[in-house]
């Protein structure tokens, strides 16, 4: 081969794949887009198998895509970040409006749950459902933080009763803004979900948010870490301690990350009779740590 | 053992471009730049307003004040009230961390061809006009300079290739100094080639210096590139003589830029002319502190530096459409190689020679390597400026942009050496007609950026490439999607029709000046208000992504809604949502 032909061939392959790859895509990716359309017949889909907002749920991957909040926003909800590992004791079925470009999102999903029970086509869409065996929770502490009787505390005793009426929960009186306890949607993840905002107060004192008459099952479910804001700008590790009747069950611990991450906790040894739930959320350094967390007791049964 | 080739065919020959006459070149070139401007104009109307832009058509009226009260006041006799300190900062004061080249441009467009001459319909189109020139300058300009270089139907694609990024072609809309920058530096350089050894030519240098800096600071620096291109490419000419060392002329055009350009930057802000150390002095140090802007970038929201030093790259990568993305690292690779081989050559005390068939001779007799020097020198800084740990975090792909053009340059001049080369090694290749071969390579390379601009339009910053999956595979990596506000513009009918009387709007990075201008030119009722937050808004117009995704949250949980009325997206990606109070 001759010079010019080596040159030839350095400067010619790269740019034939080039030209290949790049046509190619530009013809198949219009293909990739749903049309409006497509989220009408999938809501369509998911009204026809009886959807209840009561115990189902659905959710849209990729998780970034709004177009089905628009469409079917006002039916139960839920984030579709980490869907793969969130826990999911809450739902009876699950409902998942799948875009084009979803496999990333759709591959831990289906390794976790295995294949849906029900696909069906909608346009360019896919509405996948999960059965879930639902709702398996005894009690949800995050759906019912108005009953919690909220209060910042030191060694020396309660502090400051949190008692003013906020959106979705109470605040602290004499405390700032950010020192509340409400349930809202929050940046825990990329593209936010619902949880308790729950920003411990400077060291020394915690805040606590107590529940009466819980009957717990077998476990809590806790899922907690900081708000990208809190993630980026926080120094301090956030302790989360759950006690049961004044003895703890478990500790969460978090550093500054940006990770709604779950954990477990066991509580066979004390299902069954109502006990006095609290979650003793305090820091070291109380500085930007917008810290949140979600969490519910698990009814007996099998875990999804 | 030499690299050398034979001289080019004539059909690739530099040396046919000399023989071109210029009237053909002003003619091709005046084409391109009504052409372009053209479709600037004719396609800017669904663009919204961005950020940046919002304070530019506040700061353009004020200056147009200015030549308002000038004109008024010689009127009367009294010349030399406009030049007072206190009727200049009355009318110059705002948004001095810029000079005021396009801005006045802005308001005197405003000002005489829309308030005087009523030319424009809209008073945002009529600010905008002078950037849709500049955007026809800036394909204008990369032709004239590729054209000193290569044969016209080259030169031709190389401003097409510019003209059809994305990214670029959505800032030349924009009433904003970008696009007008990427002309300047280009007119500047073409200007040094063309007349770097001529008085009169040295002097046009001296005034692109000076026009360029008077439109945004990112020239400021080419002069020091073009030093180290001249050190390269002809300093080894340096002679001893006895005790004294002889230098080769320097071009004259760098007095004229050290000499000219600050004068000509001076003459054109009034705002400096009271107190000239301390407001320039201010002026630099905005740029040297600039703040911050966050930006997402694999799923990371950047808030602070050091920039990923990749971050440059490959955000180039992955909006530039790929076949020309491809052709610009082959560009620069023969760049490199040509450049660096003159250079050696010239401080070994060889001759140049011709390393590929189709050379980037200037008119002017300087071989390949200065051409490629050259462009690959203005191709690099741009980029170059990334590599300190303090650049500030300003992620836009506008930021680098002037770039551009000269990448483009080298994309077409590899495009063309491809075929020339693969024209003479194969004889089945030989046998393809000339014409149709290169048109169908151009086509092929210069086609996709136009149907990724038209299929994205009029939401080109949204704009990701083939590489990464277009918009819908940059959202699934963790790409910013949009940013600077300019996205509300689709749906103001549907928010003129459903909010109720009085209400008011919450705009998320749609900035108040911004809004003050859909009023103004009625695109937004006038009873509508302006909210700084959500809780005092009838609607919500806010982006869910990057740093304003906590305004989505916040519509989420103060109207207590998770169905947005209205999305705003590219291909399912979505960039703004619109929501009404319950």
């Amino acid at each position: 081969m001759g010079k010019d032909a080596r040159v030839a061939a350095l400067l010619l392959v790269p740019l034939l794949a080039a030209w290949a790859f790049s046509w190619g895509r530009l013809a198949a990716y219009p293909l990739h887009v749903p049309a409006d359309g497509d989220y009408a017949a999938a809501r369509a889909v998911v009204e026809r198998s009886g959807f209840q907002s009561t115990q189902d749920a659905w959710a849209v991957l990729p998780p970034w895509s709004l177009r089905a909040w628009q469409a079917m926003g006002d039916l139960r909800l839920i984030s579709g970040d980490g869907l793969a590992r969130r826990p999911l004791h809450r739902y009876a079925r699950l409902f998942v409006v799948v875009e084009p470009d979803a496999e990333p999102h759709l591959e831990p999903l289906v390794a976790r749950l295995g294949p849906p029970v029900e696909r069906v086509e909608a346009g360019r869409l896919g509405v996948w459902r999960w059965d879930l065996g639902g709702p398996r929770v005894a009690y949800d502490f995050t759906a019912r933080v108005a009953e919690a009787a909220v209060r910042i505390v030191n060694a020396a005793g309660t502090l400051v009763e949190c008692n003013q009426p906020a959106r979705g929960g109470v605040s602290c009186a004499g405390r700032g803004g950010w020192q509340r306890v409400t349930r809202q949607w929050l940046l825990v993840t990329e593209n936010g979900d619902e949880a308790l905002w729950a920003h411990p107060p400077p060291p020394g004192q915690a805040v606590e948010i107590a529940y009466d008459g819980v009957t717990l099952g077998p476990s809590i479910v806790v899922r907690a870490g900081h708000t990208r804001d809190g993630a980026d700008r926080a120094t301090g590790e956030v302790r989360l301690r759950v006690l049961v009747d004044g003895v703890e069950v478990g500790v969460v611990r978090r550093v500054p990350r940006f990770d709604f991450v779950p954990e477990e906790m066991d509580t066979r040894a004390l299902a069954g009779a109502p006990h006095r739930v609290v979650f003793r959320i305090e820091t070291d350094r109380d500085a930007n740590n917008h810290f949140a967390f979600d969490a519910y007791a698990v009814a007996d049964g099998s875990t999804p | 053992m030499t690299d050398a080739v034979a001289p080019p065919p004539p059909a690739s020959a530099p040396g046919a471009s000399a023989a071109s006459p210029r009237v053909g070149e002003a003619g091709i070139a005046l084409a391109l730049f009504v052409g372009t401007a053209l479709l600037v104009g004719l396609t800017s109307e669904s663009v919204g307003f961005t950020r940046d832009e919002g304070y530019y058509f506040k700061a353009a009226e004020d200056y147009f004040g200015w030549f308002r009260e000038w004109a008024a006041a010689w009127g009367r006799g009294d010349l030399g009230a406009p030049f007072s300190r206190a009727v200049i900062d009355r009318y110059w004061s705002y948004n001095h961390e810029h000079p005021v080249l396009m801005k006045a441009l802005f308001g005197l467009s405003w000002g005489v061809l829309k308030e005087q001459w009523g030319l424009f319909s809209l008073h945002s189109t009529a600010f905008r006009f002078p950037a849709f020139l500049a955007a026809g300058l800036s394909v204008a300009f990369t032709y004239l300079l590729a054209r000193e270089f290569l044969r016209r139907s080259t030169s031709v694609v190389a401003a097409l290739l510019w003209l059809s990024m994305p990214h670029a072609f959505w800032h030349m809309h924009l009433a904003c100094f970008d696009v007008p920058v990427c002309a300047a530096h280009t007119w500047l350089v073409l200007t040094y080639v063309r007349g770097r050894h001529s008085w009169r030519g040295a002097l046009v240098v001296g005034i692109a210096f000076g026009l360029g800096a008077a439109i945004k600071h990112n020239v400021l620096i080419v002069p020091g590139v073009l030093l180290i291109h001249w050190v390269m490419a002809e300093g080894s000419r340096v002679r001893r003589d006895g005790a004294f060392l002889i230098l080769p002329p320097v071009p004259l055009a760098f007095l004229s830029m050290a000499v000219l350009g600050p004068l000509v930057f001076l003459a054109h802000w009034p705002y400096l002319w009271p107190d000239i150390a301390a407001r320039y002095g201010w002026y630099l140090g905005f740029h040297l502190n600039h703040e911050h802007y966050p930006i997402l970038y694999f799923g990371e929201l950047l808030t602070r530096p050091p920039f990923p030093h990749a971050f440059v790259y490959v955000m180039t990568a992955v909006t530039a459409p790929l076949a020309l993305c491809v052709l610009m690292v082959l560009g620069t690779g023969m760049a490199t190689y040509a450049g660096l081989r003159l250079t050696w050559r010239r401080y070994a005390g060889r001759p140049a020679d011709e390393v590929t068939r189709v050379g980037l001779t200037s008119r002017h007799g300087d071989p390949t390597g200065w051409g490629a020097l050259l462009l690959l020198g203005n191709a690099a800084f741009p980029f170059a400026l990334w590599i300190p740990d303090t650049t500030p975090i300003f992620g836009g792909t506008k930021h680098w942009m002037n770039a551009m053009p000269f990448l483009c340059i080298l994309a077409a001049w590899a495009l063309e050496e491809a075929l020339q080369r693969a024209r003479s090694a194969w004889q089945r290749a030989a046998a393809v007609p000339w014409a149709r071969a290169w048109g169908l390579a151009a086509a092929l390379t210069v086609l996709p950026g136009f149907i990724m601009s038209a299929r994205v339009h009029p939401y080109g910053l949204s704009s990701y490439n083939e590489l990464v999956g277009f918009a819908r595979g940059a959202a699934n990596v963790g790409f910013q999607r949009t940013f600077w506000g300019h996205e509300p513009r689709a749906v103001l009918p549907a928010i003129n029709a459903r909010t109720r009387e009085r209400g008011s709007i919450h705009f998320g990075d749609t900035n108040y000046d911004d809004w003050r201008m859909y009023v103004r030119d009625a695109l937004l009722r006038k009873d509508m208000g302006f909210s700084n937050t959500v809780a005092g808004a009838a609607v919500a117009s806010v982006q869910p992504q990057g740093e304003f995704k906590d305004q989505w949250m916040d519509v989420v949980n103060s109207w207590a809604t998770t169905r947005p009325h209205a999305v705003v997206h590219v291909d399912g990606v979505p960039l703004l949502t619109v929501t009404f109070a319950p």
